[in-house]
């Protein structure tokens, strides 16, 4: 299955959708931003995305298009982009390593703080043991903590709505807790 | 009693007088005995499939029988001598990660499952691998709670399963090769397969997850030979069926504490508007194996909850059939009969662990065909088969506080959780001695309510369930006289229990737990009698058969990522040591 984007594209992909060589052009203009497999993102505010889960990342590229993510940066770069050069792109993430990461881990606390979270919301039974994620459900282990603590801020403050549960688990969750938890799932 | 074509539930019932008398008489010899006499062994026909509850060398049907009584009808191993019981051999799959298979036994050879859909066969006497099949995933699955499978179905030289994408693929029983494969549903909106489905003839039947994302769940029948769609029983019904009759309270007539008049009034505004198509994504997922009953031809099978879960705000009525015991034609699908236990749920205390059917007595002492189904709530429930009227419910097996508390945005505690009493562990019962046997959870909980928007195939919750963290968490497996309703015996284990029990003739009840360890129980007392540390959550049903004259217990010990116990590999055999 996962073949069948590089054929479609190949095939397909004509009158401005996206062919197998503009995939790797876009790709970089992500890099520039979001590293890739050797570098880590220019801002820790950033996210990892080399290795992340297609589907996840095809959906945050459609909900940035739909304006239910909302990211002006993000916004401008997929205006215009169309289902399948979404589907491209994120299938080209999903297939990178994800790069080496040395974050430091949680303080003994902040593990306490983070394992009575995780207990709480369940968290594995989605983001799965060693919450490596699968799918539709994001890849959190090794993810810049300092956008791990915003996304999860972002949830508990409404300011990112296209995952309503999210938002939901997170309502009243202390933001000790939720600082505990990005070192937490960065330091894995 | 071989040779007899008679119903496996009245099969399961003769077998376990016969055990009964072996065990209050005190004897103990070996015996394995009961065997298959019909068939070719590798091929399994109709006929071995309708007298699995007889057949003590096979296991071939993720609950050994139709009735899905999960009692197996061999003693060899039996109360005297399972201090004895060894490991035989040890099977490491390829996945490490939750495990709920129920190991599947044809002549000799095991099927078994894995996380992410890989099935093995396996020589069921030595553990050495026969063939692996690794399904091909597509790129897109959703699903709740885990990447679990629960197990495949066999019938003829085929054997079935269910995926996370929400397929049904066909395998030749020989060499583990695809045949067919059939979309069961759209995984992109949230559909998938994590259940084992049933063959009944020329029909392979299964229904799908799908509750926590906004489906509109079924049951569905195809053809065993092609995969082509037969039948779909939608477990929402169209037209203003799924209102309901406004029930206000739950089966032991308790207020459900719903607002009837706001819920009247909301559905006449989204009707003004045209926006009265809630029930399209009204949930219903059937999480387990439907029971099937060959006299009547009927199946038998729970739904689970409406959609979304915490937040009843935008579908009014009773949101029918979820949350309810219901029973269709094998042949078309059609309805027969249904008993909702909790109309208009906003707790997530669905109904999900697989019926089993069971003589049982009515309220008035007299014998009949009977339906038990262990529930969330927590208890067991015994329903008359004909018409899923309700005859009696068990006591409570774990603590219930503050019942029916609507939940709040801030968080409303309520017990038992959401993940139950019983989760979708599949019970098992002991005809004999006229017990039901539960795995229970005690997990406090606090139930949020946030009101969302239909998401699109995202997790739609409408708020959430959180574990409490300091309060104590616990389970037991509780033993409860389905004719009374009494609990005849409890016993607490050190944590909430999910996974599935098996009874056998030898008088023994075998668990797993998710620190590790796998015991046998006493049937008739609960005590402890064996037990043997697995190393990983035994979070899965176990097994039995026989090869050569010896009796197996098989059990998977993966962990689940529902409850984070510690993930494994192991497929582990024991029989008693020479």
């Amino acid at each position: 299955m996962r073949k069948w984007f590089v054929v479609f594209l190949a095939v397909v992909g004509t009158g401005g959708a996206a062919t197998a060589g503009t995939v790797e052009e876009l790709a970089q203009t992500c890099t520039a931003c979001h590293g890739d497999s050797r570098q880590l993102p220019t801002d820790p505010a950033f996210p990892i995305i080399a290795g992340q889960q297609f589907y996840y990342l095809y959906v945050q590229l459609r909900d940035f298009a739909s304006g239910l993510r909302q990211n002006e940066i993000m916004q401008g770069i997929v205006a215009g982009m169309d289902k399948a050069t979404m589907q491209a792109v994120a299938q080209y993430w999903s297939e990178q390593p994800w790069p080496t990461t040395a974050f430091p881990g949680p303080t003994a606390e902040e593990r306490e703080r983070a394992e009575r979270v995780i207990a709480s919301g369940q968290c594995s039974a989605c983001h799965l043991g060693g919450f490596e994620g699968n799918s539709r459900v994001p890849r959190l282990r090794n993810q810049q903590p300092g956008y791990l603590e915003k996304i999860m801020l972002d949830f508990k403050f409404k300011r990112r709505m296209n995952a309503p549960d999210m938002s939901a688990l997170f309502t009243d969750v202390a933001e000790a807790d939720i600082t505990a938890l990005a070192h937490y799932l960065a330091g894995l | 009693m071989r040779g007899k074509h008679v119903s496996g539930y009245r099969l399961a019932g003769g077998v376990a007088a016969v055990a009964l008398v072996a065990l209050t008489s005190g004897v103990a010899a070996q015996e394995t005995g009961k065997t298959t006499l019909y068939g070719d062994l590798r091929v399994v026909t109709q006929d071995m499939l309708l007298r699995a509850a007889d057949d003590g060398n096979n296991f071939l049907h993720p609950q050994h029988n139709y009735a899905q009584t999960r009692f197996y009808p061999n003693r060899q191993i039996n109360t005297t001598n399972v201090h004895q019981l060894r490991p035989a051999w040890i099977f490491q799959t390829e996945v490490v990660d939750t495990m709920e298979v129920a190991p599947i036994v044809v002549d000799g050879v095991m099927y078994v499952t894995t996380a992410f859909n890989h099935v093995y066969a396996l020589d069921a006497e030595t553990g050495a691998q026969i063939w692996h099949y690794k399904h091909r995933m597509g790129p897109i699955t959703t699903y709740c709670c885990g990447p679990n499978n629960r197990g495949v179905a066999v019938a003829g030289d085929r054997v079935y399963m269910g995926t996370l994408d929400a397929k049904l693929v066909a395998l030749d029983a020989k060499t583990g090769k695809l045949v067919w494969e059939a979309e069961v549903g759209d995984p992109e909106l949230g559909y998938s397969e994590t259940m084992a489905p049933i063959v009944v003839e020329d029909k392979v039947i299964i229904g799908t997850n799908g509750g926590e994302y906004g489906i509109r769940g079924f049951v569905k029948a195809f053809s065993a030979a092609d995969g082509k769609l037969l039948w779909t029983f939608y477990t929402i019904s169209d037209g203003d069926r799924h209102l309901g009759t406004w029930r206000e309270t739950d089966p032991m007539g308790r207020s459900l504490n719903r607002d009837i008049a706001a819920e009247k009034k909301r559905l006449a505004e989204m009707k003004a508007a045209g926006k009265d198509d809630f029930w399209q994504r009204l949930g219903g997922g059937v999480w387990q194996t439907p029971a099937y009953d060959p006299e009547t031809r009927r199946l038998y099978f729970v739904v689970g909850n409406p959609s979304p879960d915490l937040d009843g705000s935008n579908r009014p009525g009773d949101n029918l059939y979820t949350d309810s015991l219901v029973s269709i034609s094998v042949d078309t699908g059609e309805y027969v009969c249904h008993y909702q236990y909790i109309p208009h749920d906003v707790w997530d205390l669905d109904a999900v662990s697989p019926p089993i059917l069971a003589t049982v007595k009515d309220k008035d002492g007299k014998e009949v065909k009977g339906v038990l189904h262990g529930s969330k709530l927590p208890y067991v429930f015994v329903h008359r088969a004909d018409d899923c009227s309700l005859i009696r419910w068990s006591e409570p097996m774990v603590p219930i506080e503050n019942l029916w508390a609507l939940p709040t945005p801030a968080g409303t505690r309520m017990l038992p959780g959401a993940n139950g009493g019983v989760e979708w562990s599949a019970m098992a019962i002991h005809p004999g001695l006229h017990l039901a046997y539960a795995a229970n959870l005690h997990q406090p909980m606090t139930y949020h309510v946030e009101s969302t928007p239909y998401p699109g195939g995202k997790l739609w919750l409408g708020g959430a369930f959180k574990v409490i963290p300091t309060e104590e968490q616990w389970g037991n497996i509780t033993a409860v006289d389905y004719d009374t309703g009494k609990i005849r015996w409890q016993v607490r284990t050190q944590q909430p229990m999910i996974g599935g029990l098996l009874a056998t003739a030898g008088g023994l009840v075998f668990a797993g737990e998710g620190n590790g360890w796998f015991k046998a129980y006493d049937a008739a007392t609960g005590a402890v009698l064996w037990q043997f540390q697995l190393g990983a959550g035994v979070n899965a049903p176990a097994s039995s058969y026989t090869v050569k004259g010896k009796q197996y217990i098989v059990v998977g010990a993966g962990g689940n990522a529902q409850l984070d116990y510690k993930r494994g590999n192991d497929i582990v055999a024991f029989t008693l040591a020479d």
